[in-house]
């Protein structure tokens, strides 16, 4: 009997924060010097979905931290080493999207292999399993990589997710913290200032079909598709409202940047509420990061499958609140607001249970750090 | 099994607070919006059927009783706004949609409440645009049904400009792109809310429409169909109502999207945005709730065609088995 874990989606994302504070920025050089290695196994396993159903899942976990799906930090520049023991019943091959789609070679059930690439571009990516199409993917076999830059400056000086930011990405960062976004810069430094958040689909019958080790249908695959739970981070609602590193929290003055991944099947349509966010970076359909040359404001992006958008959420003001009623003074703080799909049917776990899908809440604390509330 | 405060997991959906609440930092209003809902409305498809759509209606309105969708709420940039919902029949909310409200005047349950009697939303819209309002309540279903309207926000200047130092119009338009499956008419507005399977996840549309009509009356009828003078400028808000991924192609026109979800694409606040060009004959997508306002500049006399195609959010195909499109025209005439 092949062992297989039982995990709560709950424990995952608080074992991945730990990843995220491994690599300080400030040593950047010595780390692409050094390169960045990761242990990974292919595992089988049990997820809880919201509703209290037990749901047979495929994920990557890091052998080391045991934290499943982890995001995947590295530097540009870098030379990255994954190290990999499948432990499912198939032969699976591990892919990079947008980075190194197909040149890996697969690795055996029960099998281990050591892959190497370069992480050539500053930006959000993601892995996955392309062995089965989409299905071992959408049944969890994915994640997110984060390449951080190297330098990352805009001309005058400003630290951005990207290395040489456009025009726009630019005169974006460079305003933060002047008149117009009062407050603080974008702070690379601070775990806090950016959120991970990875979007799926879950279709039970999907799942059963891989647990009970059937070939899935590729041609018929897209049309008999049923997504049932809709997870963010992979949790719903509740959980996903709660969780806190799926959940930007901070005072007006902090921005937030936000790096999402659609690693399921349906076109989705985030919406925030309270601000609106800044459209950073798109992706090609060769699937390399597209830095935007022109940076829209909006309340609604859409993400399509396997879609990688970087925003930034402000944290200004809400800019609609009366003048005279800022700061609110019988309105308690935190401010809370939704970010969720507005295809609003990702807003349900098996047929109901509104808003049980996919949302999470952010949190505004006050009209500014140690100010008076 | 993970654990949960059982109370606050009720309180996320299925036992919303539904307490009487006075709207905080309550300021006099500039102007005043009362809506009663919601509404059945009756809508006659192309193939005979009736579909049942809820609305808000204005008490002090009469005409707004039968109106799908809702009546526009019109404002100016810097006017504080009241919105008062009184909640009819069972408990719903109102969230303007794009419109930064403090979190109480953000109409959204789990984080504030539903109203189950009355309640005056405040806010103050600091930006012109396209927005629209709706309930948040079971949001699949009651959007699904039609709780909804557009929000316009004008400059300070009025009518005729999208925004302060933004392109002017002649002509407005505004098209709310719907889809309908007239099965979730049979759903009960509380369906699914304390755990049982209503089907919500299901969207089979069978009808598409504009603005409150149906394809194919959106070759006529006058809330679908554009006429414009030579010379004339066209503004399209441009509203994704739908649960499809919605495909736009103007035959034989050019657009420019000058405005995106209530903000500017070209003004020197934004010194980070430019429009977006869209030639003629090129599809664009939008997925729900997104508003692009799109100006014309017609420079010939003609008939232009427009296609809107609804897309199914997993294989993208057009719903409905290829019927799922709206078709109307752009007239521009001498
Ligand atoms: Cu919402
Ligand atoms: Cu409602």
């Amino acid at each position: 009997m092949r062992r297989r874990d039982f995990i709560a989606y709950g424990s995952a994302g608080v074992l991945s924060a730990a990843l995220v504070n491994e690599h300080p920025e400030n040593t950047a050089e010595a780390q692409v010097a050094a390169g960045f290695s990761f242990d990974l196994e292919l595992v089988e396993v049990f997820q809880e979905m919201i509703d209290g159903e037990v749901l047979f899942a495929l994920a990557l976990r890091d052998q080391i931290t045991r934290a499943l799906r982890p995001i995947l930090n590295v530097v540009e520049g870098a030379n990255v080493t994954f190290r990999i023991t499948n432990r499912t019943r198939k032969a699976r091959r591990f892919a990079l999207a947008g980075l190194a789609d197909d040149f890996f070679a697969p690795i055996p059930a029960g099998g281990s292999i050591q892959l190497q690439t370069i992480a050539n571009e500053a930006g959000t990516y993601c892995y996955l399993d392309n062995s089965e199409q989409a299905a071992s993917r959408v049944a969890g076999f994915h994640g997110m990589m984060v390449i951080a830059p190297s330098d990352g400056k805009t001309p005058t000086g400003t630290r951005t997710p990207y290395n040489t930011p456009t025009a726009a990405q630019s005169m974006l960062f460079d305003a933060l913290g002047t008149a117009r976004f009062p407050g603080e810069k974008w702070r690379p430094d601070l775990p806090s200032r950016t959120r991970t958040w990875v979007f799926n689909a879950i279709d039970p019958v999907l799942q059963q079909q891989l647990e009970l080790g059937r070939e899935v249908d590729q041609t018929a695959f897209l049309r008999t598709f049923y997504p049932r739970y809709f997870t963010l981070n992979g949790l719903s609602g509740y959980d996903s409202a709660h969780d806190k590193d799926t959940v930007p929290r901070g005072y007006v003055g902090e921005p937030v940047l936000i790096r999402c991944i659609n690693m399921g099947l349906c076109t989705h349509s985030p919406h925030i509420h309270g601000n609106h966010v800044f459209r950073l970076s798109s992706t090609s359909p060769a699937g390399g990061v597209v830095k935007n040359q022109s940076i829209p404001e909006v309340d609604t992006w859409m993400l399509g499958p396997l879609a990688r958008v970087d925003v930034l959420l402000p944290f200004v003001r809400p800019d609609d609140i009366p003048e005279k009623a800022w700061p609110p003074k019988q309105e308690k703080f935190p401010l809370k607001y939704p970010m969720h799909c507005h295809m609003e049917m990702s807003q349900t776990a098996r047929g109901g249970q509104y808003p049980q899908g996919m949302i999470t809440d952010w949190e505004l604390l006050g009209d500014r750090r140690g100010g008076a509330l | 099994m993970i654990v949960r405060d059982r109370e606050e997991f009720e309180a996320f959906g299925c036992d919303v607070n539904d307490d009487e609440i006075a709207t905080p930092d309550k300021l006099p209003p500039n102007i005043s919006f009362v809506w009663e809902g919601p509404r059945e409305v009756d809508i006659r498809m192309p193939d005979g059927k009736e579909v049942t759509f809820w609305n808000f209606s204005d008490p002090r309105d009469s005409k707004s009783r039968d109106l799908w969708p809702s009546k526009t709420m019109r404002v100016k940039q810097g006017q504080v706004v009241h919105s008062t919902l009184d909640a009819k029949k069972n408990t719903h909310t109102i969230h303007h949609h794009g419109m930064n409200s403090s979190t109480m005047n953000d109409g959204v349950g789990h984080v504030s409440f539903e109203v189950s009697d009355r309640y005056t939303y405040q806010f103050q819209p600091t930006h012109a645009g396209t927005y629209f309002y709706h309930c948040h309540k079971n949001t699949v279903l009651h959007f699904e049904m039609g709780m909804y309207g557009f929000l316009i926000v004008d400059p300070p200047s009025g009518r005729g400009t999208l925004y302060k130092d933004g392109p002017r119009y002649d002509v407005e338009a505004l098209w709310a792109l719907d889809d309908v499956d007239p099965s979730w008419r049979a759903i009960d507005h509380q369906a699914g809310l304390c755990g049982e399977d209503a089907g919500l996840d299901l969207f089979r549309p069978k009808y598409f429409m504009i603005t409150g009509v149906p394809h194919p009356r959106t070759m006529t009828d006058k809330r679908a169909k554009i006429t414009a003078k030579l010379g004339q400028t066209i503004l399209i808000r441009h509203l994704n109502a739908s649960y499809s991924v919605v495909s736009t192609t103007i035959q034989g026109l050019d657009a420019t999207v000058y405005g995106f979800d209530g903000r500017p694409l070209l003004h020197p606040s934004v010194p980070w945005a430019a429009p977006i060009f869209i030639p003629a004959g090129t599809p664009f997508e939008t997925v729900s709730a997104q508003r692009f306002d799109l100006i014309l500049k017609p420079t010939r006399i003609g008939r232009y065609p427009v296609r809107i195609e609804f897309r199914h959010w997993v294989t993208g195909e057009i719903h409905d088995g290829g019927r799922g499109i709206c078709e109307t025209v752009i007239d521009v005439t001498e």
